[in-house]
């Protein structure tokens, strides 16, 4: 699975370096939605034929809330290691590392103070996706399933949860969309509290 | 942003409802898997097409890209980490650990 990413990955980049027309850019937006949209159906039809799965995630309770929780103060403290290895403002580094997969969000809030923390947000987060795609095959057959949801992290609910429940299986696949949606709502929260405290 | 969210439940929510209700033929169900793959492919392979053309990614890449390559490793280990510390103290159902203890 993972080697099959890379190519369509690798294949994908370099046709848009050396083949597309600039004109197929705008569309790829609306490629990826539609796309999107129906992997998300074909999750849900997924969901649908299994009968025990709210069953089973009602046991767990509250207890789901551990991969959020744990996602955020896991990329805070990869944060915190981050400033220290590169000497960079604590703030602008938890900034960057509160964005969490969302790359155009915490770009767009980080870029009015620096420019330059802003394009490492940028970039580490669409990093933090494609190594994400690239991984969850790996991680859920040699770590765990929950873990799965810990790398992409906001993409948990839109575009990683295909993967992720082609690689786990349909409870997992709902921990993903609602951990996704409290990561998400965490970035736009978490972002701007630490630009605010930017030297 | 919560459009989104919501639009993307309401299709999960769909796609759960007509599946429950046993409104879809056994031999689609059966196909589902094949047709994730090739779609999930379509959208990496797009992907992929939009970090090509995209220009502000290609042109920084150069300057601070192994920077935010060591942020994006060492922000995805520490939550795999965190998470993989905390369900196996809290978690230990294997269906959803993924028979990891």
């Amino acid at each position: 699975m993972t080697k099959k990413i890379l190519i369509a990955l690798a294949l994908g980049i370099l046709s848009g370096f050396f083949v597309m027309p600039d004109s197929v850019y705008d569309n790829t937006g609306l490629l990826m939605d539609i796309g999107l949209c129906l992997l998300l159906f074909f999750v849900g039809l997924d969901l649908g034929s299994n009968k025990d799965i709210f069953k089973n995630l009602r046991n767990l309770g509250f207890r789901i809330l551990i991969v959020p929780i744990g996602t955020i103060l896991g990329s805070l403290t990869g944060g915190l290691i981050c400033s220290l290895i590169f000497k960079i403002d604590i703030f602008g580094a938890l900034a960057i590392a509160s964005g969490m997969s969302w790359y155009t969000l915490s770009a767009i809030i980080i870029t009015p103070i620096s420019s330059e923390l802003g394009t490492i947000a940028f970039l580490s987060n669409v990093f933090r996706e494609v190594i994400a795609f690239v991984a969850i095959p790996f991680i859920a057959k040699n770590i765990g399933y929950l873990e799965t949801i810990a790398a992409g992290a906001a993409i948990s609910m839109d575009t990683g949860l295909p993967m992720i429940t082609k690689n786990t299986n349909s409870e997992v696949a709902v921990i993903s969309f609602i951990s996704g949606v409290i990561l998400s709502l965490a970035v736009t929260v978490l972002v701007p509290i630490f630009v605010g405290f930017m030297v | 942003m919560a459009l989104r969210i919501l639009l993307y439940f309401g299709i999960l929510a769909l796609g759960w409802y007509i599946s429950s209700k046993g409104k879809i033929h056994g031999n689609l169900m059966k196909q589902i898997s094949s047709i994730q793959s090739i779609i999930l492919f379509g959208l990496i392979f797009i992907m992929g097409v939009r970090i090509g053309m995209d220009e502000q990614i290609l042109t920084s890449i150069g300057q601070i890209g192994v920077m935010a390559a060591v942020f994006a490793l060492v922000t995805a280990s520490m939550s795999i980490l965190f998470v993989y510390a905390a369900r196996k103290k809290i978690i230990s159902d294997t269906n959803i650990t993924g028979g990891k203890k």
